[in-house]
C-alpha cells in the first residue's frame, strides 16, 4: 500500500550520511579554506599598488605579485580536492540509497509492480537518487561554500571601512530580495514554456506511435500542421519567459553593477579624504564584483533543491511502501517432492471479479497434473499462488503440507520453479543466467551436466567463452533454445515442485520433439503442474484438471477420463484428433 | 548561451519522465562521421541569417562592453587624484555602461530565445514530414520504440542546436579577445603577453584534456547504461526474479554495477571539474603574470591602480576564450552523433536534409490548412474512380522468413471482399502489404488497370482508407482526432455510419469532448468505431477495414455492416472477418491458412 503523507525531510539522506560524519568534517574544512583563499587576492593586488605607489623596492612587489599567483593556484587546487571529496562521499551514499530503494522495490508484490512500469523504476532507483546525489555533492557544497565567501568578504570589507560594508551588504540584500521576488514571479511563464514543450513532445510521440493510421489515411500533412502550430506556441511562450523571468534575473545584476559603482564612488571619498589608499579603493571594488557570483550560485542551487526534495519524498515513499506478501513464521517446507493442495481458492486480482472461484485440486508428491482450459479460464493463475506471487482471497493453498500464508519467500522459491513460455535471459553470462547471479550455487560441472541434460550440450560448446560467455538478452537465443535454457535453470535449482506454464505453445514440432526429452528428465522425482491449452503435450500427466471460467469443470485420472465417453476431456480429445486428420 | 555546466550538459539529465532511459548501444546507427553536423547546423544558419545575425550582434555588444567599461575605470582611477570633478563624469559613464549592457542581455535573450526554437523547429519539421510522406513502407522508419524516436526529435535535435548557439559564444568571445588584446598592446606590450600566455597554454592543455574528458565521459556513460538497463531488466523480469527467489543475487550484482559506475563517474566528474577550474586559473595566473610583467612600470608611475584594474577586467574576459572553444569541440563532437541519429529517422534521404530550409511560421503562426479539393465520390472520374484493383503473386517476408505467398486479389467496384482464415495466417499482413504499411517482397499491385509502384502514397485517400485493427488516436477533440485536417462535410454521416452517434449522446461536451490520456477514455470498441469513422469521413473509393469484431460486441458490429450495406453498389470494402453474416454478404472470400490463399 502507498502511504497517504510522504516524508518531506531529508531523513532518507541523513540517515544513510552518519556513518560518513568523519569524511563530511574533512570536506568541510577543505571547502572552508578554498572559500577564504580567494578572499586574499584584492588585499594583495591593492598593496602591490600601494606599494608601487610609495616606491618600495622591486624585490617587494614581485614577492606580493608571486604570492597572488600562488594563493590563485592554490585556492583551486583546494576547489579540486572538495570535488574529489563530496563526488566521492556522493556516490557512496548515493550508491547505498540505490541499493536499498532496489532491493526494497524487488520485495514489493506483483500487484504494485503491476502498476509501476519497469521504466517509472528506472526513473525512481536511479534518477531520483541522481538527482539527490547531484544536489548532495554539488548543491550543499555550493551553497556552503558561497555562503562562506559571501560573509567572508562582507567581513573583510567591512574591517577595510565600516561604511563600504555597511554598501556593500546594503546591494547584496537589496539583490538578493530582487532575486527572491522576481524568480518567483517568473514561475508562471517558466510553467508555461514547460507545459507547452511537453504538449509538443507528447504529440510528437503520439504521431510517431501512429505512424501507419497517419499514412494510410493522408493525414501527414495534418501531423506536420499541428507541429507547426506548437512550434509556434513555444516561440512565443518562449520568448515572454526569456523576457519576463531571465529579464527580471538582469535586474540583479543591475543592482549589483550600481553597486559597483556606489563604492567606487565612496572610495574615490575616502581616498580623498585620505583615509584610504588608492590601492584599497581598488581592493574594495573588486571586492564588490566578488559578492554577485556567490549569490547567484546560491540562487541557482535553491532550485536545485526543489527537484532535491521531490526525490527524496519519493524515494521516501518507495522505502514505506509495504508488500502485501509477508513472510510467515511457519516450518520449513520438507525435502522431496512437494504435494499441494488448492482448498476452496478464490482469487481475483484484487478486482473483484473473480478468476478462480472456488477451486479445489489435490496432488500427492511426485504426480504431475495436467491444467486444461480455455484463455482467460485460471490456468496461469494457479501456479503464480502456488509460487505465492499473490496470495489467495479466501481458501488457502498449501505446499507440502504447509499454507503458503505461513512461508518465508525465499524457502518457498528455492522449493518450486515456475516455467513460462516467456523466458527471460538477462545480460550477464551464461553462468549468471543459469544461477541467476548467483543465487543457486552450483559447480562448473553440475552446470555442464545441466546443460547436456536439457539437450542445451551441443550449444555450449559452440560458445566462444563457455559458461563465461556473455549473452545480451532474449534475442541471441531461439525461442526453443530459451526455454531449453530455463529447463536447465530448474535442473540446477533441484526443485519439488515444478509449474510448466504453456511452456511449449511458441515452439515448432521440431523444437517441442527435443523438448519433450527434456520434459522427461525435468518431472522425474518431482511434483508437477502442466499447463497446456494443446492435449498432445498432457500424454503423461497422472492427472487431469479441467477449468472452465474459474471452476474446475472436471478433474480425475487421465485414464479415467480418456475411458468415459461423456467426459468433456475426451470429447476434446476427439475434437483434437479430429482436426489433425483433417489437416 | 544557456547557463549550463560545459560537458555535465552531455549527460542531458532531462530524460523522459517514466520512460526507460536508452541504452545507447543497444540502437544501431550508422557509424558518426566526423564534422558532419558542421553543414547542418550551417545550412540552419543560413536559412534565417538574419535572425542569427541579430543574436549574434547583441552577443558581441555584450562581451564587448566590458572593453570600454574597463578604459572608464581605469580614466576614474587616474583622475581620482587631486580634486578634479572628472571622476565623477567617468564614474557616471561607467555605471551607464554598466546598466547598457545588462539591457542589451535581456534584448540578447529574448533574441536568442526565438533562434533558439527556430533551430529546433527545422530539423523537426523536415524530419516528421519525411517520416508521414516519404514513399515507401511505414514500418521500419523508427529504429527503435517511440519513446527512443522522441529523444531524437528532442536531445538530439538540441544538440544540433547547441552548435548553433556556441557559434554565436565562440564569435562574441573571439572578437572581444582580439579587440581586449589590441588595447592591452597599446597600454603595456608585456603585460599584454603575460595575460595572453596562460590562455595559449590552456588552450593546448584544453585540447589533451578534453580527449581525455570524452573517453570518460564515454566510459561514464557506457556503466550507467550497464546499471539503468540492468535495472529495467530485473524490474521488466520481476516475476521471474521472485520466483526463482533471486532478489538477493540481484542486489548483489547492482551493488557490483554501481560501484563500478561510482569509480567511472568519480573520475568524470573531478576532470570535468578541473576543466572548468582551469578557466579561474587562467584569469587568476594572467592577472599575477602581468603584476609580475608591469613591476617597473608601475614603480616608475608610468602604470597604475587603473592599469591593474582593466588588467583584471580583461584577463577575465580573455579567459573565456578557450572555455568557449573547449565548449565548441565538444558540443561538435556531441551533435556528430546526434546528426547521424537524426539522418537514420530520414533513411532515404542524406543527413543535410535534416536542415532543409523551411517555413517554420513561427512568429504568427500557420496559416489554416489548405483544404484540399475534394470531389464528391459520385463525380469523381479517371483515375481516382475505382474500377477494379488487381493483386499478382503478393509475397512478404519478414525477417527472411516468408509470411505470405502467392497471392492474387481481384476487387471489382462496389464488390465486398472478406479475408478469413486463423490466428496468424497473415490476414493483417496482407492488408497491410496491400497498403504498402510493410514493404512487400514480390507482387504487382494495380489500380483501374495501371501499375502501382508504390503503394504507401499512391493508395492513400481518396483512393483508399484503411481502418486498423489496433487503432491509433490522438489526443484531440472527438472532430479533430477523425477529420485529422479533412473538410467538415460529411463528419455527421460518418460518425452515424460508424454508429458512433449513440455514444456522443453520452460524451460530456460531444463532439468536442478531447479524447485520449488528456480527455475521456474511449472504450475499445469506442476507439475501434472512431478510427472507422475516421476512414468514413475521407469517402474513399476503396475501404480497408482489418478485423472489427476483436474489439466491437455481435450487436454493434452487426449494426455497423449492416448501415455499410445500404449502399452496396457505391462502397468497395475489402475487410478481415470472421464474422457469418459478413463472409454470407461477401461477393468474394479469400481463406488465408500460413500466408497462402486455400480457398
Amino acid at each position: 500500500m502507498e502511504p497517504p503523507e510522504p516524508p518531506s525531510d531529508f531523513s532518507t539522506l541523513t540517515r544513510r550520511l552518519r556513518p560518513e560524519r568523519g569524511r563530511l568534517g574533512a570536506l568541510l574544512v577543505v571547502l572552508i579554506a578554498a572559500m577564504t583563499l580567494p578572499l586574499l587576492g584584492p588585499y594583495l593586488m591593492g598593496r602591490f599598488v600601494d606599494q608601487a605607489a610609495g616606491g618600495e623596492p622591486a624585490s617587494g612587489l614581485v614577492l606580493l605579485a608571486a604570492l597572488f599567483l600562488a594563493v590563485a593556484i592554490l585556492a583551486d587546487g583546494l576547489q579540486l580536492l572538495v570535488t574529489w571529496l563530496s563526488v566521492r562521499l556522493a556516490w557512496r551514499v548515493g550508491n547505498r540509497l540505490r541499493s536499498d530503494l532496489c532491493q526494497h522495490a524487488l520485495g514489493l508484490d506483483l500487484a504494485w509492480h503491476g502498476e509501476h512500469s519497469a521504466g517509472q523504476l528506472i526513473e525512481r532507483v536511479d534518477g531520483d537518487v541522481d538527482a539527490l546525489t547531484k544536489f548532495s555533492s554539488a548543491a550543499v557544497l555550493n551553497l556552503a561554500g558561497n555562503a562562506v565567501l559571501l560573509v567572508g568578504t562582507l567581513v573583510v570589507v567591512t574591517a577595510i571601512d565600516w561604511r563600504a560594508g555597511a554598501l556593500v551588504a546594503l546591494v547584496t540584500a537589496a539583490a538578493a530580495l530582487v532575486l527572491m521576488r522576481l524568480r518567483k514571479a517568473a514561475v508562471p511563464y517558466r510553467d508555461a514554456e514547460r507545459e507547452v514543450q511537453a504538449s509538443l513532445y507528447g504529440d510528437i510521440e503520439e504521431r510517431l506511435g501512429g505512424l501507419e493510421d497517419l499514412r494510410a489515411n493522408g493525414a501527414g500533412r495534418w501531423a506536420v500542421q499541428r507541429l507547426h502550430v506548437n512550434s509556434w506556441r513555444w516561440w512565443n511562450v518562449s520568448r515572454k519567459a526569456a523576457a519576463r523571468g531571465d529579464g527580471a534575473l538582469v535586474a540583479a545584476d543591475v543592482i549589483f553593477a550600481l553597486g559597483s559603482a556606489l563604492i567606487l564612488g565612496l572610495g574615490v571619498l575616502l581616498y580623498r579624504d585620505g583615509a584610504i589608499t588608492i590601492g584599497t579603493v581598488l581592493a574594495l571594488f573588486r571586492y564588490s564584483q566578488l559578492v554577485s557570483e556567490p549569490l547567484w550560485e546560491v540562487a541557482e542551487q535553491l532550485s536545485e533543491m526543489q527537484k532535491a526534495i521531490a526525490g527524496t519524498r519519493r524515494a521516501a515513499r518507495l522505502l514505506a511502501t509495504e508488500s502485501t506478501i509477508q513472510d510467515g513464521d511457519g516450518p520449513d517446507l520438507p525435502g522431496g517432492a512437494l504435494g499441494f493442495e488448492l482448498d476452496d481458492v478464490c482469487f481475483g486480482y484484487g478486482t473483484g471479479r473473480p478468476v478462480l472461484d472456488g477451486v479445489t485440486i489435490e496432488a500427492s508428491p511426485g504426480t504431475t497434473v495436467g491444467i486444461v482450459g480455455r484463455t482467460g479460464s485460471g490456468k496461469t493463475t494457479i501456479g503464480r499462488l502456488l509460487a505465492r506471487l499473490w496470495d489467495p482471497e479466501t481458501g488457502a493453498v498449501r505446499v507440502g503440507g504447509v499454507d503458503l500464508r505461513s512461508t518465508r519467500q525465499a524457502d518457498l522459491r528455492s522449493r518450486i520453479a515456475v516455467v513460462t513460455q516467456e523466458v527471460e535471459i538477462f545480460r550477464g553470462t551464461v553462468r549468471d543466467n543459469l544461477t541467476l547471479f548467483g543465487t543457486v550455487a552450483a559447480t562448473d560441472a553440475e552446470l555442464t551436466d545441466a546443460l547436456e541434460r536439457s539437450g542445451l550440450g551441443g550449444w555450449l560448446t559452440v560458445l566462444p567463452g563457455g559458461l563465461e560467455t556473455m549473452l545480451h538478452g532474449s534475442s541471441e537465443l531461439s525461442a526453443g533454445e530459451a526455454q531449453l535454457l530455463a529447463f536447465a535453470r530448474v535442473l540446477i535449482a533441484d526443485p519439488g515442485l515444478i509449474v510448466l506454464d504453456e511452456a511449449s505453445s511458441r515452439l515448432d514440432p521440431g523444437t517441442e520433439a527435443r523438448l519433450t526429452a527434456s520434459t522427461a528428465q525435468l518431472l522425474g522425482g518431482r511434483t508437477a503442474v502442466v499447463i497446456a491449452h494443446r492435449l498432445s503435450t498432457l500424454e503423461s500427466v497422472d492427472h487431469i484438471v479441467m477449468l472452465d471460467r474459474g471452476v474446475v469443470a472436471e478433474q480425475g485420472s487421465r485414464a479415467q477420463l480418456e475411458a468415459d465417453p461423456t467426459s468433456r476431456f475426451a470429447s476434446l480429445l476427439a475434437d483434437e484428433r479430429r482436426a489433425r486428420v483433417s489437416r | 548561451m544557456i547557463e549550463q555546466e560545459d560537458l555535465d550538459e552531455q549527460i542531458a539529465d532531462d530524460r523522459p519522465d517514466d520512460g526507460p532511459v536508452i541504452d545507447t548501444d543497444a540502437i544501431e546507427d550508422s557509424p558518426t562521421v566526423d564534422r558532419a553536423s558542421i553543414p547542418v547546423a550551417w545550412r540552419i544558419l543560413r536559412s534565417d541569417p538574419g535572425g542569427w545575425g541579430i543574436a549574434a550582434l547583441w552577443w558581441v555588444m555584450f562581451f564587448s562592453l566590458p572593453l570600454p567599461i574597463g578604459l572608464a575605470v581605469l580614466q576614474l582611477f587616474d583622475s581620482a587624484e587631486g580634486t578634479s570633478a572628472s571622476v565623477w563624469l567617468w564614474l557616471a559613464v561607467f555605471a551607464g555602461l554598466e546598466v547598457g549592457r545588462w539591457t542589451i542581455l535581456v534584448f540578447g535573450i529574448v533574441q536568442w530565445h526565438g533562434c533558439w526554437v527556430y533551430w529546433h523547429t527545422v530539423p523537426r519539421v523536415n524530419m516528421l514530414r519525411s517520416l508521414v510522406a516519404d514513399p515507401g513502407p511505414a514500418t521500419g522508419r523508427l529504429p527503435g520504440s517511440t519513446g527512443e524516436a522522441v529523444s531524437r526529435f528532442r536531445d538530439d535535435v538540441r544538440d544540433v542546436a547547441m552548435v548553433l548557439d556556441i557559434w554565436l559564444d565562440v564569435l562574441a568571445s573571439f572578437v572581444s579577445s582580439v579587440a581586449a588584446f589590441i588595447v592591452l598592446l597599446y597600454i603595456d606590450a608585456r603585460a599584454a603577453l603575460a595575460i595572453v600566455a596562460p590562455v595559449v597554454a590552456v588552450l593546448w592543455l584544453g585540447q589533451i584534456l578534453g580527449r581525455r574528458l570524452r573517453e570518460w565521459r564515454w566510459a561514464e556513460r557506457q556503466r550507467t547504461a550497464r546499471v539503468t538497463s540492468f535495472l529495467g531488466e530485473t524490474f521488466g523480469a520481476v516475476t521471474a526474479v521472485k520466483v526463482a527467489g533471486a532478489e538477493d543475487a540481484v542486489r548483489r550484482r547492482f551493488v557490483q554495477l554501481g560501484e563500478d559506475r561510482a569509480w567511472a563517474a568519480r573520475r568524470d566528474q573531478v576532470g570535468t571539474q578541473m576543466f572548468q577550474t582551469m578557466s579561474g586559473v587562467t584569469a587568476n595566473a594572467g592577472i599575477g603574470l602581468a603584476m609580475l610583467a608591469i613591476v617597473g612600470p608601475i614603480r616608475s608611475g608610468r602604470l597604475g591602480a587603473g592599469e591593474v584594474a582593466l588588467f583584471t577586467a580583461y584577463a577575465t574576459l580573455l579567459a573565456s576564450l578557450p572555455r568557449m572553444l573547449g565548449r565548441a569541440a565538444i558540443w561538435r563532437r556531441q551533435a556528430d552523433v546526434s546528426v547521424t541519429r537524426l539522418g537514420r529517422l530520414m533513411p532515404d534521404r542524406t543527413p543535410d536534409d535534416v536542415a532543409e530550409p523551411v517555413q517554420t511560421w513561427l512568429r504568427h503562426g500557420p496559416p489554416d490548412m489548405p483544404q484540399p479539393e475534394r470531389i464528391a465520390p459520385a463525380h469523381r472520374r479517371g483515375v481516382d474512380r475505382f474500377e477494379r484493383l488487381e493483386v499478382r503473386d503478393l509475397a512478404v517476408r519478414l525477417d527472411d522468413d516468408e509470411q505470405i505467398r502467392h497471392v492474387d486479389l481481384d476487387v471489382e467496384r462496389g464488390q465486398l471482399v472478406v479475408v478469413t482464415g486463423p490466428v496468424g495466417a497473415g490476414k493483417s499482413l496482407l492488408l497491410r502489404s496491400l497498403l504498402g504499411l510493410v514493404p512487400r517482397h514480390t507482387g504487382q499491385i494495380s489500380w483501374n488497370g495501371e501499375a502501382i509502384v508504390d503503394p504507401s502514397v499512391e493508395l492513400v485517400p481518396p483512393r483508399v482508407a484503411y481502418v486498423p485493427q489496433v487503432p491509433r488516436l490522438f489526443s484531440e477533440t472527438l472532430t479533430e482526432t477523425v477529420l485529422l485536417g479533412e473538410p467538415e462535410i460529411g463528419l455527421v454521416d460518418a460518425l452515424w455510419l460508424a454508429c458512433l452517434d449513440e455514444d456522443l449522446k453520452e460524451l460530456p461536451r460531444g463532439l468536442d469532448t478531447m479524447v485520449g490520456p488528456k480527455g475521456v477514455r474511449l472504450s475499445g470498441g469506442q476507439i475501434q468505431r472512431t478510427a472507422a469513422a475516421r476512414a468514413f469521413v475521407r469517402r474513399p473509393e476503396v475501404l480497408v477495414i482489418d478485423d472489427l469484431s476483436s474489439a466491437l460486441d455481435v450487436a454493434t458490429e452487426t449494426l455497423l455492416w449492416d448501415r455499410l450495406f445500404e449502399q452496396r453498389g457505391e462502397r468497395t470494402v475489402i475487410a478481415v472477418s470472421h464474422r457469418p453474416r459478413v463472409l454470407a454478404a461477401a461477393d468474394l472470400v479469400v481463406v488465408l491458412d500460413d500466408g497462402r490463399v486455400v480457398v
